[in-house]
């Protein structure tokens, strides 16, 4: 059992809230909900007292800063519906505001019984769970000396616990940031203490609620942004690790078949995956094709777009022959341009989840987070991507976001936020040689599943982007033929200098595998069936072969008793089968047939790198390179 | 809004005194104490004097506002609440000296 969920507690249902709290308030203990004024304590309490009340956990609510009406009526104005709860009987409003008909005199000592004798003889009447006290600080004006002060507080609470009372009682901040309460002495009674604080950020109004003790239970630290619409507070939580492990990981074409190649077949569903590179590297193309690939599966897809009026970019797109105008026609991408200048992040979060409640999306691109980085204070941009990523998890969807960076901050800018934010990081970038633009692409980051770390080639031609490999990984036909350089592996890889023919009829798969397998330092010369691989022979001998045993026409198992039976060393390559057939007498089989070891599909780059490097006699990593073999 | 007392018997005296207070508590015990030795320095027969106990009748504390005890809630000739043990009888009497004074111009 974690410690959290040792003790019972009550969920709040205010969106957020349970989750910062690890579910909900102690109950039968003493919450204090604190902050300057304004900074909706009222609206946190009341949405606390309708929610407990709707649940089924009669609640008490005590007026003192306002009379029972004008509680009752901010209540039902943010959707609460007091009212209902009240005739429903779950909810009951006690004025407890000072009388104003009359003078109220102060003489001598007093205590707070008459207000407990009344919540109970509530309790007894209703059956009430929780009472909520709007506030203290009303409740204690004018101020009884300190200790005084400090007694009937302390009366009241440990009455209300004495009752079984889950309770909540709002008190008045002086200040942001400094003493939790102006009366001084609540704090040290309560078991939990909520500060909410509403503060003026460069232009922009910031709200947040911090979770600042809770007694007995791990809750997350820290504030969360949050906000106040007309359905009341919401609370943005960051909360990535805490969702439940989904084992099995499920896989999503990105639109872009190379890339899909370089990161083990797709990116991960529910996952956030942020595309960062300089103007002009073809972030939005991607971002284009991710959507459109989407909608092409039948998903619903949402893009906003910050950069460019709607017409401008759906233009674009069809321009680079992407036309996006069927899927939106038939509902399946909504296409969304705003300026986040002119809304403030707080109303932008708002309408993303407006937006995901109502298109119920299952792919999200925001195309840039940089354009609302650069409408907003750090902090502000730091707080609405938090939210924003939280927003993402709660509702399990994935996105793909679009970042501007120049230069060397393409690879290396990563604010930590937003690297934990990101489940994949992706890495556009060009440079501009002597005669040639030459683009790449890199994945910088992927939790989660295998990828390839070198940058490859990307190049924008009509229709999207495409993505080769950088290393020699071309079909045997080409081999020789072109003069160009490949981009050198580095000394000392593990597969440096070794020539790997690879065969395998699958073209996905045999990609992966190349690109793998040119990762880690090989050169691949790729064959797409036995006569192929047969055809690459008679001109280049590779130091190992890798072979997919199911293949149309001719086996592996054919293809390697064919090379076994060549004379001298080209009979001798050592070979290891790839395949998905994985039984025992398959095993058997492929190592009578010639090979010296049967690798099973799919296989981890890695794994893969040292069983071909075991194959050609050198250490798995970190030896030295084995002397270039005369050719 | 005067509360719980509109329903009850109108009493005819001018002065009407209602004293909420609640079971072991030291300073309800006090204004008890407190509010008889005011009433030897008053004119009896001008005042009506009710004593609540708030852990019996909490619907009628409720309706006078009561929150905290001792409370004196001079509810005739004006409108009053005096909250604390009633120690210093001079400031209560003075209190109700000034609003007999009020209600008899």
């Amino acid at each position: 059992m974690s410690e959290a969920t040792r003790i019972p507690k009550l969920p709040t249902g205010v969106p957020g809230l349970d989750i910062i709290t690890h579910g909900g308030i102690p109950e039968g203990r003493s919450v204090l909900v604190t902050g300057r004024s304004g900074t909706g304590k009222t609206i946190l309490a009341l949405q606390i007292a309708a929610n407990l009340s709707r649940q089924g956990v009669k609640t008490i609510l005590l007026a003192v800063e306002e009379s029972p009406e004008d509680l009752i009526l901010t209540g039902d104005g943010l959707g609460m519906d007091l009212s209902g709860a009240i005739k429903a009987g779950s909810l009951r409003v006690s004025d407890a505001s000072r009388p104003v008909e009359g003078p109220l005199v102060v003489s001598g000592e007093y205590d707070i019984s008459g207000l407990i004798h009344r919540v109970r003889a509530i309790v007894k009447q209703m059956g009430a769970r929780a009472v909520v006290l709007d506030s203290a600080t009303a409740l204690f004006s004018p101020r009884p000396p300190q200790e005084l002060l400090r007694s009937l507080f302390f009366q009241l609470i440990h009455s209300f616990r004495g009752m079984a009372l889950t309770s909540v009682v709002v008190a008045e901040a002086a200040e942001d940031y400094g003493q939790l309460t102006t009366l001084g002495v609540e704090d040290f009674v309560c078991d939990m203490v909520v500060i909410q604080r509403n503060v003026v950020d460069g232009e922009r109004r910031r709200r947040s609620l911090e979770v600042n003790k809770y007694r007995r239970s791990a809750h997350h630290k820290g504030e969360f942004p949050c906000t106040i619409t007309s359905r009341g507070l919401t609370i943005f939580p960051l909360d990535a690790r805490e969702r439940p492990e989904d084992s099995a990981v499920r896989r999503y074409s990105s639109g872009l078949r190379g890339l899909d190649n370089m990161i083990g077949g797709g990116l991960v569903r529910d996952s956030i995956v942020i595309v960062r590179g300089p103007t002009g590297s073809g972030k939005t193309m991607l971002a284009g094709l991710y959507a459109r690939a989407g909608a092409e599966r039948g998903e619903r897809v949402v893009y906003y777009g910050f950069e460019e009026p709607r017409p401008i970019l759906m233009r674009n797109f069809a321009q680079i022959g992407m036309p996006m105008d069927e899927s939106v026609r038939n509902g399946t991408l909504q296409v969304l341009c705003r300026y986040p200048e002119a809304m403030g992040l707080e109303d932008l979060l708002v309408s993303l989840r407006t937006g995901l409640e109502e298109f119920h999306p299952s792919l999200i691109v925001l195309d840039s987070i940089s354009s609302i980085e650069h409408s907003s204070s750090e902090k502000g941009f730091r707080q609405f991507m938090i939210g924003l990523a939280a927003l993402l998890r709660e509702h399990g969807r994935s996105a793909l976001l679009t970042q501007t960076v120049a230069g060397s901050d393409v690879v290396e800018h990563t604010a930590p936020y937003l690297s934990t934010i990101a489940d994949a990081i992706l890495a556009l970038d060009y440079k501009v040689d002597a005669e040639d633009l030459q683009r790449s692409l890199r994945v910088l980051k992927m939790r989660g599943s295998a990828h390839v770390t070198k940058p490859y080639h990307l190049a924008i031609e009509q229709g999207g982007l495409r993505v080769e490999p950088p290393a020699i990984s071309r079909r045997f036909d080409e081999w020789g033929t072109s003069p160009r350089k490949p981009w050198g592996p580095r000394a000392g890889a593990p597969l440096h200098g070794l020539r790997v023919l690879l065969v395998e009829d699958f073209t996905d798969a045999r990609e992966t595998t190349a690109a793998a397998l040119a990762a880690g330092g090989a050169e691949v010369v790729e064959a797409g069936s036995v006569q192929e691989a047969l055809a690459a022979l008679e001109t280049h001998t590779p130091d190992v072969i890798l072979c997919d045993i199911g293949m149309p026409d001719e086996d592996g198992y054919a293809l390697i008793q064919r090379v076994r039976a060549r004379p001298g060393r080209d009979g001798q390559v050592p070979a290891a089968a790839l395949t998905a057939w994985t039984e025992p007498e398959d095993r058997d089989k492929a190592l009578a047939s010639g090979f010296q070891a049967h690798l099973h599909k799919p296989i981890q780059p890695d794994a893969l790198v040292e069983a071909v490097a075991q194959l050609a006699g050198r250490p798995a990593s970190g030896g030295p390179a084995a002397a270039e073999r005369p050719r | 809004m005067s509360g719980g007392g509109e329903d009850r018997p109108a009493s005819r005296r001018p002065f009407e005194l209602v004293l909420y207070v609640s079971p072991a508590s030291p300073a309800s015990a006090r204004a008890q104490h407190n509010i008889q030795e005011l009433m030897a320095r008053l004119d009896r027969s001008k005042v009506d004097l009710d004593i609540c106990d708030v852990s019996e009748d909490a619907e009628r504390a409720e309706a006078d506002r009561i929150l905290f005890t001792p409370t004196l809630v001079v509810r005739r000739p004006i409108l009053t609440w005096i909250v604390g043990d009633l120690t210093n009888g001079e400031e209560v009497l003075r209190v109700l000296r000034s609003v007999e004074t009020e209600a008899m111009p």
